[in-house]
C-alpha cells in the first residue's frame, strides 16, 4: 500500500521549503491569496467573491419570488399560463362569491349555555345542523 | 359581559394622493363600541394594503390629535402590521366608547385600497367572547391541528366568500374546545376574518400576508404574550358550521388558502368568559 504523501503546504505557498515566487504555483497561490487592498472576504473564484462573474451578490431576495424564475407567480411557483388558467377559473367562481352576511353579536355564553341545555333536553350529545339552526333562531340569530 | 375582539375593514376607492376616509365593511363600524367606561377598549392593532403606496392615517378627537394622529405610510402590496408590535413586545392605543374613528387611506387613483383594524374590548356586554391567555393554553393544550379553507373573496372591499371552518376538512373531535393561535395565507388581500359565536358573532382577524407567515402563524397567541392577557379566540366544535372565515380584500379579489392553527383543548378548560380588569389611563390591556 503506497504510502499518502501530505504536504504541510500546498504548492505555491510562501512557507513551503520549495517556495519560488518565480513559480506558476507561487504566481497562482498569490492570484488568489494576496490582495493588494488587504484580506479577501472570499477567495478568489469563490461565488460570492465581488469580482467573480455571475456571482449573486446583487441578487434581491424578493419574498415569495425564486429569483433564478422571477417569472414564475410568488409564492406559488405557477407558470405564466398556470397563472392564466387559474385567473380563468378564478373569474368564474368570483362570479359566484358573495360578501359574508352580516351577524348580529351574541352572548357566547348565553349561547353555549342554551346549547348545552338543549342537548340535555334531547338526551343527545351534538345538535343537528337543523336543531342548531332552530336554536340561533331561537336566540334571535340568523341561521 | 366579556372580552371580545373585532377586527373592522374597509376600503377606498381611487384615492390617489388624496387622503380619502374609509368605507368600512357592511355591518362594522369605526364607532367604537358602546362600553363600560371602566373598561378597557383597546387598538391593538392596524394593516393596509395598497397595490400603490400611500399612507394610512387613524385621528380622533379622543386620541392624541386630530390632524395627523397615528399617520403612517402603507407601502405597495404589503399587508403588515403598521403599528404595536405584536411581536416580542407592544403597546395598545386606548379608545373610547362611541368615539368615531376616521380611518383615512391614499394609494393609488385606479384602485380600491384596503385597510383593517383590530380592536380588543375588555368588557363588552351581550357579547361575551371566549378567549384565553398562554398559561392556559399551554397548561391545557393537547394537540396542534390545521383547519384549512379555501375562500374566494368579492371584488367590491367588503368581506367576503364566507366559509365554515370545516368546508374543506371536517376533522374537528366532536364537542371539543379548540383555541385559534393564528393563522396563514398562500394569497396577499388585507385581512382574514373568523366569525363564531364564540366570539360574539364579530369577526376576529389577522394581516391577510402571505410573506409574513411566520408572524401570523400564531397572530393571537403573539398577541396573548405581549399583552399577558386573553386574545387567543376559543371555539366549540359543535359550533363549527357557524365559525366562517372570510376574506376582504381589494378589487382584484382571488382565491384564498387560510390554513387557521389551531390547539385542541381538554374539555372544560376554559372560562366561559375572560373579562378584563378595570383600566385607568396608562395601563395596558388588562
Amino acid at each position: 500500500m503506497a504510502a499518502i504523501v501530505e504536504d504541510d503546504y500546498p504548492k505555491g505557498h510562501p512557507a513551503r521549503c520549495d517556495y519560488d515566487p518565480a513559480s506558476p504555483e507561487a504566481r497562482e497561490w498569490a492570484r488568489i491569496n494576496i490582495h493588494p487592498r488587504g484580506e479577501r472576504d472570499f477567495p478568489v473564484g469563490h461565488p460570492k467573491a465581488v469580482d467573480t462573474p455571475g456571482n449573486t451578490n446583487t441578487t434581491v431576495w424578493v419574498a415569495g419570488v425564486d429569483p433564478k424564475h422571477t417569472e414564475l407567480e410568488a409564492f406559488s411557483g405557477r407558470t405564466p399560463a398556470q397563472v392564466e388558467g387559474l385567473r380563468a377559473v378564478y373569474a368564474e367562481r368570483a362570479a359566484l362569491a358573495q360578501p359574508t352576511p352580516v351577524r348580529k353579536p351574541i352572548d357566547a355564553h348565553a349561547f353555549n349555555s342554551a346549547y348545552q341545555a338543549k342537548c340535555g333536553q334531547l338526551g343527545v350529545c351534538e345538535l343537528s345542523i337543523q336543531q342548531y339552526n332552530e336554536l340561533l333562531t331561537t336566540l334571535g340569530q340568523q341561521a | 359581559m366579556g372580552r371580545a375582539l373585532e377586527c373592522i375593514a374597509g376600503f377606498a376607492t381611487n384615492p390617489g394622493a388624496t387622503l380619502t376616509p374609509i368605507t368600512v365593511a357592511t355591518g362594522q363600524s369605526a364607532t367604537i363600541r358602546g362600553t363600560d367606561a371602566g373598561k378597557g377598549t383597546w387598538l391593538l392593532n392596524t394593516w393596509a394594503f395598497n397595490a400603490t403606496a400611500g399612507e394610512e392615517r387613524i385621528t380622533s378627537p379622543r386620541l392624541h390629535d386630530q390632524v395627523q394622529g397615528i399617520r403612517n405610510r402603507v407601502t405597495a402590496a404589503q399587508a403588515v402590521p403598521l403599528i404595536s408590535g405584536p411581536i416580542n413586545d407592544a403597546f395598545a392605543q386606548r379608545l373610547y366608547a362611541q368615539d368615531n374613528l376616521t380611518i383615512s387611506l391614499s394609494g393609488g387613483a385606479g384602485e380600491l385600497d384596503c385597510a383593517a383594524l383590530l380592536i380588543a374590548y375588555d368588557d363588552l356586554a351581550g357579547v361575551s367572547g371566549r378567549f384565553i391567555d398562554q398559561p392556559t393554553l399551554i397548561k391545557n393544550g393537547l394537540n396542534l391541528v390545521t383547519a384549512e379553507v379555501t375562500v374566494t373573496a368579492v371584488v367590491t372591499g367588503q368581506w367576503g366568500g364566507g366559509v365554515a371552518i370545516n368546508s374543506s376538512f371536517d376533522n374537528l373531535i366532536a364537542n371539543t374546545d379548540y383555541a385559534i393561535i393564528g393563522g396563514m395565507t398562500d394569497t396577499r388581500g388585507c385581512a382574514v376574518g373568523v366569525t363564531g359565536v364564540d366570539f360574539g358573532n364579530l369577526r376576529v382577524g389577522f394581516p391577510c400576508e402571505p410573506s409574513i407567515r411566520n408572524l401570523t402563524q400564531n397572530w393571537f397567541e403573539q398577541l396573548s404574550v405581549a399583552y399577558s392577557t386573553s386574545f387567543m379566540p376559543v371555539f366549540n366544535s359543535a359550533n363549527k358550521t357557524q365559525t366562517i372565515i372570510d376574506v376582504e380584500t381589494n378589487g382584484a379579489g382571488g382565491t384564498y388558502i387560510v390554513n387557521l392553527q389551531l390547539v385542541q383543548l381538554l374539555p372544560g378548560s376554559v372560562p366561559a368568559a375572560a373579562t378584563g380588569q378595570a383600566t385607568t389611563p396608562g395601563t395596558q390591556p388588562a
